[in-house]
């Protein structure tokens, strides 16, 4: 159906939308509307106002610092990203995660950023950033400050982030190597599950392991036993399943319409299993 | 005394290469602009949440849904829509081998269908099965089971780049 009526301002700088967020505490930003649109449109989100920074200049782009850390401005597409030339050459495997992203005519308007703070836990960007070890960078008109990926997923489609406060960059770190896996019914539909796991990308065991879950949970989340499980070992098939039946044990699965709980850990535990394998196949 | 937000928007954009202009509700999805102020009715509204990819229209050259963006969004930039694939009665190849390899029935999503795959035949003017596939995912089609869409598409591809 058609949204609720809506106030509509473009912002021209990250400091005139904090301006906006501030003076409407039900405002609501919007870039590629990707996700907040059809929730607009199903009547589950009413914002008075819609903020508007796809204009904003200095939130595109995406460039690898000098120590390799991929920075992806806030405004890139999924599109953007699945066809750049540094993506492909600073974070491998990353192009092909997210082109388990909704349908090519979704991901040529949807935006990291976006997908980041709408903390959808079926989504691949929060699984991506958290298995990454990544960060976010955040303004107000006052402050600039980093959230780790650690701290940024608080809850049920709730972030770190405050209400005044406008995510600009992504920044994902260099020299790691990724593991991703989801299953959909069909594709382009949220995953029932997904999982991603990073390591450092050097040759024997696997360093710094970690192990992001989504889908079938309520908030993206890691899974710390499982990588324990794995942490300084050699990725075989018997660590492997020791850090599937981990996660299994450690994550709160949740079951529903689309799932079952014995079918979410099943799905959930078999994800791990491979993501696992994958890293350690390239070791 | 709070004044009340507008909660109108003055939109001007360029629809197949002419200039439509209105005053709208901001709530005003792009499809619903182009189907009542541009009076193009080949954009169909389905789902209205995205999924069944039958508003589909290229903004700025990208395939875009045209109910998950407000017209308001679209101020300024260029959009094409399937009106615009043919010339005057004409088809265009891509239209044509459409009709000639039955890959449609109703209409009702085709015309989201064909700028998806303009779309990609822009960017990839041979495209694989597989991405064409891919691309066709975004779109559901009730009638033909998809297979003669399929190879419609591939009929197009196989006559060259040029669509005309």
């Amino acid at each position: 159906m058609k949204s609720a009526p809506f106030a509509y301002a473009r912002a021209h700088s990250v400091e005139e939308a904090c301006a906006m967020l501030e003076s409407d505490e039900d405002a609501k930003i919007v870039a590629g509307g990707q996700s907040l649109v059809p929730m607009m449109n199903l009547r589950l989100a009413y914002p008075s106002r819609l903020v508007d920074v796809s204009a904003i200049p200095g939130l595109s782009g995406i460039e690898s610092g000098s120590d390799g850390t991929l920075r992806i401005g806030a405004l890139v597409t999924h599109a953007q990203v699945e066809h750049s030339s540094t993506v492909a050459e600073v974070a491998p495997g990353l192009q092909e995660a997210v082109q388990h992203i909704a349908h090519p005519q979704i991901r040529s308007r949807g935006t990291i950023g976006g997908s980041l703070c709408h903390a959808d836990a079926a989504a691949e960007w929060p699984v991506l950033l958290l298995a990454y070890g990544g960060s976010v960078t955040v303004q107000d008109r006052s402050a600039t400050r980093v959230i780790l990926a650690d701290d940024l997923f608080q809850g049920v489609f709730a972030t770190a982030l405050r209400p005044t406060e406008l995510l600009t960059r992504v920044d994902l770190p260099a020299g790691r190597r990724l593991a991703f896996r989801e299953i959909e019914r069909r594709m382009g539909d949220y995953g029932l599950a997904l999982v991603a796991a990073t390591c450092d990308d050097i040759e024997g065991p696997l360093q710094n392991v970690r192990i992001a879950v989504g889908g079938a949970v309520g908030v993206t989340v890691r899974a710390s036993a499982a990588e324990a499980a794995v942490e300084g070992k050699r990725g075989d098939p018997a660590v492997a399943s020791e850090a599937a039946e981990a996660a299994v044990r450690e994550l709160r699965i949740i079951g529903d319409a689309n799932g079952s709980l014995a079918y979410r850990r099943h799905i959930v535990h078999g994800l791990v299993e491979q993501v696992v394998l994958t890293l350690g196949a390239a070791q | 005394m709070i004044a009340m937000p507008s909660h109108t928007a003055t939109v001007a954009m360029e629809v197949n290469d002419t200039t439509v202009a209105a005053a709208v509700e901001t709530r005003t999805s792009l499809a619903e602009f182009l189907r009542v102020q541009a009076g193009l009715t080949g954009t169909k509204l389905g789902c209205e949440h995205g999924v069944c990819g039958a508003c589909t229209v290229l903004v700025d050259d990208e395939p875009t849904r045209g109910c998950l963006v407000f017209a308001a969004q679209v101020d300024g930039k260029k959009v094409r829509t399937v009106e615009g694939l043919a010339d005057g009665r004409a088809l265009n190849r891509l239209q044509q081998a459409f009709h000639e390899n039955f890959g449609l029935q109703c209409g009702f999503c085709t015309g989201g269908i064909l700028m998806s795959m303009t779309s990609l035949m822009e960017k990839e003017p041979n495209p694989s099965r597989e991405q064409i596939v891919e691309w066709l995912s975004g779109h559901l089609c009730r009638c033909t089971g998809y297979e003669t869409i399929i190879n419609a598409v591939l009929a197009a591809v196989a006559g060259g780049e040029d669509l005309r």
